[in-house]
């Protein structure tokens, strides 16, 4: 069994604009930008693939070290887990083809960072729904 | 438990709308039109307590009662109207007050409640119940009390209604204030505190146009933005004081401040400043206001990332309806106008006139 990776949650929602890929989590009013590589860690993700499956994709289509390029995506896939922008489930047989190297002329790998933003949270911490005081109600906030 | 289907949220919509029938029949209903984007709204009040309330925001959009609306919205309160909802719609209305935190999603939609045709959220604390029908173009909106409407709801009534409804017809609200006149403007989309607001009025008293202050709705296919709300709205008194003679015209001066739940001034310019209201505009572009340390005010290009980020999640966190459809909008819309950052110096009252002349090259380019 392997943990298959995979963006498609009904409350993360995500739009590339300029090659950037913006993610809005609309549950907790965060959202998120990453581009280069990391935008293309995303657009693999859509279909499901496993971590291996993953930095193997990078690595054909990214020149770099390979042990750099593993470590990097692992951790920008940890990041991805853990503001739970990605979803895993446990499949049965990995079909993903193995990956070659990257060619010649692929473009150099530049380590994946998400940028995080919690502007957002501000409007809805003063929502009545998050931080209404159940005793004496709203407007007395918490 | 089984998951409700459109049957049992049909069910819900029809309980309601039967509240507001038991109250019409113990007052008399009261129509008032709107001409919103091209289309007609028709207000049934139930009475005439949600009057004052609903109307002076949408006032400059009025037309005479008259053919077949596109929407019609019943509109009703229990205090008023001596009619409290039916039994079965009560009871969820309690549930929604006791365990808010089980039976509403983020943005206030009752958890399975919304689908395709029926649409539903309840707005904790005023208590407003809000539902809407797509087929039979019908929208309902009640609260226990008319006078616990809060203000920013009299600036911007019915939003969530108006998402839902011109969603559905190729329009996207947008979290942003339009500012030009009818040859053309420019959306000024930022968060709190970027200067947005204080930026709009300074335009308007220098003889530009707004189609909002904070919320339009664009036409998606050809970018025009339409005109919602006349409604501007400053953070705090000292705001107000910026701009001699405005505290005159603020409706809720006395309850403005900068505490944590005090008001935000509110001016309808329908009544003080008609000329300053466009109904509508097309955008020739999209500017992020930021304040910077210097005089002069200055307007770069950035990119349309950065409009994006500004424009988008507020505009989908603030207005309940299909999120994963407004961003699909919003990204269109930020990839086909150009995307600038205005640099807002200290020197103020030059701001409009950098406005307008950024609007004036635009629009000779259009």
């Amino acid at each position: 069994m392997h943990e298959i990776l995979s963006n498609d949650l009904p409350n993360i929602m995500h739009e590339t604009i300029e090659n950037e890929v913006v993610v809005v989590n609309i549950d907790n009013g965060t959202y998120y930008s990453f581009d280069g590589v990391g935008g293309r860690i995303w657009e693999w993700l859509g279909g499901g693939r496993t971590l291996d499956g993953v930095i193997g994709a990078v690595q054909s289509s990214f020149r770099g070290d390979a042990a750099t390029i593993a470590d990097s995506v692992t951790a920008f896939v940890k990041q991805l887990r853990a503001e739970q922008l990605v979803r895993v489930t446990l499949g049965g047989e990995h079909s993903e083809t193995p990956d070659s190297a990257a060619p010649a002329d692929a473009p150099p790998f530049v380590a994946p960072a998400l940028q995080k933003y919690t502007d957002m949270e501000a409007l809805l911490l003063v929502d009545p729904i998050h931080e209404v005081d159940e005793a004496s109600g709203w407007p007395n906030l918490k | 438990m089984t998951t409700p289907n459109e049957a049992d949220q049909l069910a819900l919509f029809d309980t309601v709308g039967l509240g507001f029938d038991r109250a019409v029949a113990r007052t008399d209903a009261v129509e008032r039109d709107f001409g919103v984007a091209g289309f007609r709204l028709r207000l049934r009040f139930a009475g005439p307590a949600l009057i004052p309330a609903i109307v002076p925001a949408l006032a400059h959009l009025e037309l005479p009662v008259a053919a077949t609306p596109d929407l019609t919205i019943d509109l009703f309160d229990a205090t008023s109207t001596g009619t409290p909802l039916p039994y079965l719609a009560a009871r969820l209305v309690e549930f929604l007050r006791l365990q808010w935190w089980e039976l509403l999603q983020g943005r206030r939609e009752i958890k399975g409640m919304n689908g395709e045709r029926i649409r539903s959220v309840f707005h904790l604390g005023p208590d407003i119940l809000v539902l809407w029908d797509r087929e039979r173009k019908r929208g309902l909106y009640w609260v226990e009390r008319a006078d616990s409407i809060p203000y920013y709801e009299k600036g911007y009534p019915l939003s969530v209604l108006l998402n839902w409804w011109l969603g559905s017809l190729g329009h996207q609200m947008v979290h942003a204030a339009c500012i030009g006149g009818p040859q053309g403007g420019v959306l000024l989309t930022g968060r709190g505190g970027s200067g947005k607001s204080t930026t709009t009025l300074n335009c308007i008293l220098a003889g530009l146009q707004i189609a909002g202050d904070d919320y339009a709705a664009i036409n998606v296919a050809d970018g025009t933005a339409h005109s919602l709300y006349n409604t501007i709205k400053l953070k705090t008194r000292a705001d107000v004081d910026r701009f001699p003679g405005l505290a005159a015209r603020v409706s809720n001066l006395d309850r403005v401040g900068d505490g944590e739940h005090d008001e935000k001034a509110m001016v309808f310019l329908h009544e003080h400043l008609p000329q300053g209201l466009a109904t509508s505009m097309p955008i020739r572009a999209i500017l992020v206001p930021r304040i910077v340390d210097r005089v002069e005010t200055t307007i770069v290009p950035a990119s349309a990332a950065v409009a994006f980020k500004a424009l988008a999640p507020s505009t989908v966190f603030q207005l309940p309806g299909n999120g994963h459809e407004a961003l699909r909008n919003l990204a269109q819309l930020t990839r086909r106008l150009p995307s600038f950052e205005i640099q807002l110096g200290s020197d103020f009252l030059t701001i409009p006139g950098v406005i307008a002349d950024f609007i004036s090259r635009w629009q000779s380019r259009a």
